[in-house]
């Protein structure tokens, strides 16, 4: 086996994951904020880690709503983007939490399933965003085997130049919250319900 | 279902090859990035194919007799069997997507 899925509920976080009612100072204003634009309550254990270093913590949720806010590319297709990373790197807090988004954004449970599959063909997406999550797995898997044949392929589908800097950046977010969460141990958030476990299901079938 | 089982033994090897069908067989080493990388997609692969695709991993460096005889010049390599018969490989990652593509060719042939 290579890897193990991030979350070990019977091992706490390795960072304290200050509660919404603890918070003051520098991490208080981060979880205002996130609240502001979230709703109350949905500041996440991801944002809890990150606030031991507020600024970080802050610059990063700014780029993460930069991220699902703007550019070309739908929200559906950077959620199932990352809903395939997290399912790729065995980060079940993050399957968990994109999942989720991923139904929020339009997809149904057949379509989650297909992100969870690495099958863009059958997540609803349009012929370019196939192109690009495939381009996105590609990236991810091993950045230097991209030929230029990828790319043509990619501009015969209307692909722009923002919309490859779109596309690996939703994989560098993806990637970089996967790593947080695992590196420590930071588990599913509490309002999170869809897809939860899913590294329980994977032990037992291991 | 995200990680393959692993061919640890020469009957192992033997009894995966005997059974009918395609059979892809992922082999890797355990200090191979990529190949980590690769794995989940060859998994999802076997796993979305109702049945109609086997996978397996197997470690280069603990089959080096095999990996000799099958010629493996780095890692990862996918063989692909049918009905334990190799009719084709590939060398480093591929996308989910493009594996498919590639055994939906090979079983037009």
């Amino acid at each position: 086996m290579t890897g193990q899925w991030s979350r070990d509920a019977g091992t706490p976080p390795f960072v304290d994951l200050v509660p919404l009612e603890k918070a003051t100072g520098a991490r208080k204003e981060l979880y205002d904020e996130m609240e502001r634009v979230r709703g109350p309550g949905r500041v996440s254990n991801l944002f809890k880690a990150y606030a031991a270093f507020p600024a970080l913590a802050k610059a990063n949720f700014h780029r993460l709503m930069v991220l699902l806010s703007q550019g070309n590319l739908s929200l559906k297709f950077k959620e199932a983007v990352m809903t395939a990373l997290a399912e790729a790197n065995k980060c079940d807090y993050c399957v968990s939490f994109h999942a989720t988004a991923l139904r929020s954004a339009g997809a149904s449970d057949e379509e989650v399933r297909a992100a969870l599959e690495f099958d863009p063909d059958r997540i609803g997406l349009s012929e370019k965003e196939k192109a690009l999550f495939n381009y996105a797995l590609k990236a991810n898997g091993d950045p230097h085997s991209i030929v230029p044949a990828d790319i043509e392929e990619l501009r015969r589908k209307g692909a722009s130049d923002g919309d490859l800097v779109e596309t690996l950046e939703t994989v560098n977010t993806g990637n970089s919250f996967n790593l947080i969460n695992g590196a420590l141990n930071v588990g599913p958030d509490d309002f999170l319900s869809y897809m939860k476990g899913r590294g329980d299901l994977w032990k037992k079938s291991a | 279902m995200a990680t393959l089982s692993d061919l640890t033994s020469s009957d192992g090897i033997d009894a995966a090859l005997a059974l009918p069908g395609l059979l892809l067989l992922d082999v890797y080493t355990q200090d191979c990035v990529i190949c980590r990388r690769l794995e989940p997609m060859v998994a999802a692969v076997a796993a979305s194919s109702s049945g109609a695709v086997r996978a397996r991993k197997l470690d280069a460096a603990r089959h080096v007799e095999f990996a000799a005889r099958h010629a493996i010049r780095g890692v990862p390599t996918v063989l692909l069997f049918r009905d334990g018969r190799l009719i084709d490989r590939r060398a480093g990652f591929a996308t989910a997507g493009a594996l498919r593509g590639w055994i939906a060719a090979q079983a037009r042939q």
